[in-house]
């Protein structure tokens, strides 16, 4: 595969298991035992627990697209045979909120729509969520 | 002991348009700065002397600052960083400063030199943060984010295609009566519709105008105020609140946020919706104005962009909004020239573009830090 030149956050102790979840067909967010909340992206403590380690949580990976732009200006060279291409901010069914791709492509873009996550490898060893369109 | 009250002297801005035509990649942020601190101290007819407190924006150090300006003992300095919603706090903590006795005359700087170095806001790496995981998926830029909360607003609340145009049609219409705006034509509904998307549903005029400028305020006591070349502005009230997340994407597009900063300036300035009779609305992008309107009390909720319509925030109309054309005429002054514009507007200075008995300008800033102040006659 060619080298990957789109932006990619470095592989760290906070986000290991959510790249190592990707690679294993699993949408991972770091979740406080307590009281069941879910944190995204990941970090090294809890906001509300500070000083303990997260433990992590498989997440259904099912939501809704809570709204879309489609990016028409260059701003990432890793990006510039895509335009316009689209991004979504999706709702996950677990309350997890995060930006993705819709890879249905733009004329697809609906808010509220009920999307699910699918797994794209996009180089060697980096696998990104992003959601295809599912019926309600 | 009772509380020493603060208002304003002196401003000094550049002009945004000959800055605009004349792109110079050698430009100083640091002239700009000076540049506007002068002006605002021949404005206020004081001894730069007697300025005891410098609080600089966006110029990268208030050492050099002040040495450029031969400030060298002042009893108080800081740096705010060079985001937008920083121009209206470092006005509160002058107010603060001031109340607390901590300073008698306080300058308030900025200096940007943005479009000379060819500033982007947005694709620059940030390593370390949340954003990364929005990189990833090539989401970058405010504008973007803007947009993205604003999409999810069209939904609900059924907005058209053309809600915005209102508003981006109102700022340019107002920068062609301010000869300090870069933007000196009006621009057509035509024109608005058929320019190019940046991060659609956001247009080109729906974005703030990246540009190089220097503004200075000077803020001094009540009483010193009224010895001076020019009449006060009181700063009758002000008041911040924050809406901090992994997201320049608010949820409730700072609803919460704003309505908690609007509840404050109104119970501390005694004044309300009813008695501002002009806007200044920190317009990153268009759609801020909205989310601002709604969030401040002066329309209800999904209705804002119903009521821009029709001329209503234009001068002449029911309650004018950024009457020297805002950030996509005027210039991105990062809120500085809105709240320069807020003092003209109170002092009746403001030339073609003057509010008939402006007593009352409200300035807004709605972003993750919400900063509102209430600029008043009396």
């Amino acid at each position: 595969m060619q080298t990957y030149s789109k932006p990619l956050p470095k592989r760290t102790k906070a986000n290991a298991e959510f790249f190592d979840g990707l690679a294993r067909g699993e949408l991972m967010a770091q979740v406080d035992q307590q009281t069941g909340e879910l944190h995204f992206p990941p970090a090294l403590y809890y906001p509300q627990r500070l000083g303990e380690k997260p433990s992590w949580s498989k997440l259904s990976g099912r939501g809704r697209i809570w709204s879309w732009i489609i990016m028409h200006q260059k701003y990432f060279e890793g990006f510039a045979n895509e335009l316009p291409y689209n991004v979504i901010m999706v709702e996950l069914d677990e309350g997890v909120t995060m930006m993705s791709t819709l890879v249905d492509g733009n004329a697809a873009l609906e808010v509220n729509a009920p999307v699910e996550v699918v797994f794209d490898t996009v180089a060697d060893g980096v696998t990104l969520p992003k959601f295809k369109r599912v019926k309600g | 002991m009772t509380k020493r009250s603060a208002a304003i002297v002196g401003i000094g801005n550049t002009n945004y348009g000959s800055l605009y035509y004349d792109k110079d990649p050698e430009r100083s942020d640091y002239d700009l700065a000076v540049d506007a601190f002068g002006q605002a101290v021949t404005d206020a007819g004081i001894d730069k002397s007697s300025i005891d407190a410098v609080l600089c924006m966006r110029i990268p150090s208030y050492v050099t600052f002040c040495d450029r300006v031969g400030l060298r003992h002042v009893r108080h300095t800081n740096y705010y960083e060079g985001d937008g919603r920083m121009s209206g706090l470092i006005i509160q903590h002058a107010v603060a400063l001031i109340e607390a006795g901590l300073a008698e005359t306080v300058a308030c700087i900025y200096g940007n030199n943005g479009r000379s170095v060819a500033a982007k806001y947005g694709g620059e790496p940030r390593p370390n943060s949340p954003a990364e995981y929005d990189m990833m998926f090539g989401m970058t830029s405010p504008g973007a984010y803007v947009s993205m909360m604003y999409n999810r607003y069209r939904h609900l609340y059924g907005a058209p295609d053309d809600a915005l145009a209102p508003l981006a049609i109102n700022n340019r219409k107002n920068g062609a009566l301010n000869p300090d705006a870069v933007m000196q034509k009006p621009i057509t509904y035509e024109e608005y519709m058929a320019a190019r998307y940046i991060a659609e549903p956001l247009r080109l005029f729906d974005y703030c105008l990246i540009n190089d400028g220097g503004v200075a305020v000077i803020v001094t006591t009540a009483e010193r105020a009224r010895d001076l070349r020019k009449p006060p502005v009181y700063i009758r009230g002000s008041s911040s609140s924050t809406d901090l997340t992994n997201f320049y994407t608010s949820k409730d597009m700072f609803f919460a946020a704003s309505q908690m900063a609007a509840k404050e300036i109104y119970e501390r300035s005694g004044l309300g919706p009813q008695d501002a009779k002009c806007l200044q609305i920190y317009d990153n992008f268009t759609p801020t104005i909205l989310f601002t309107l709604e969030g401040f009390g002066y329309v209800p909720k999904g209705e804002a962009w119903q009521w821009v319509r029709d001329g209503r925030i234009e001068l002449g109309g029911e309650l004018p909004v950024n009457t020297a054309g805002g950030h996509t005429a005027e210039s991105y002054m990062q809120g500085w020239g809105h709240q320069v514009e807020a003092v003209r507007q109170v002092r009746g200075e403001a030339g073609a573009r003057q509010i008939k008995d402006c007593d009352v300008a409200h300035y807004m800033c709605v972003s993750p830090l919400v900063v509102s102040h209430m600029f008043t006659k009396e």
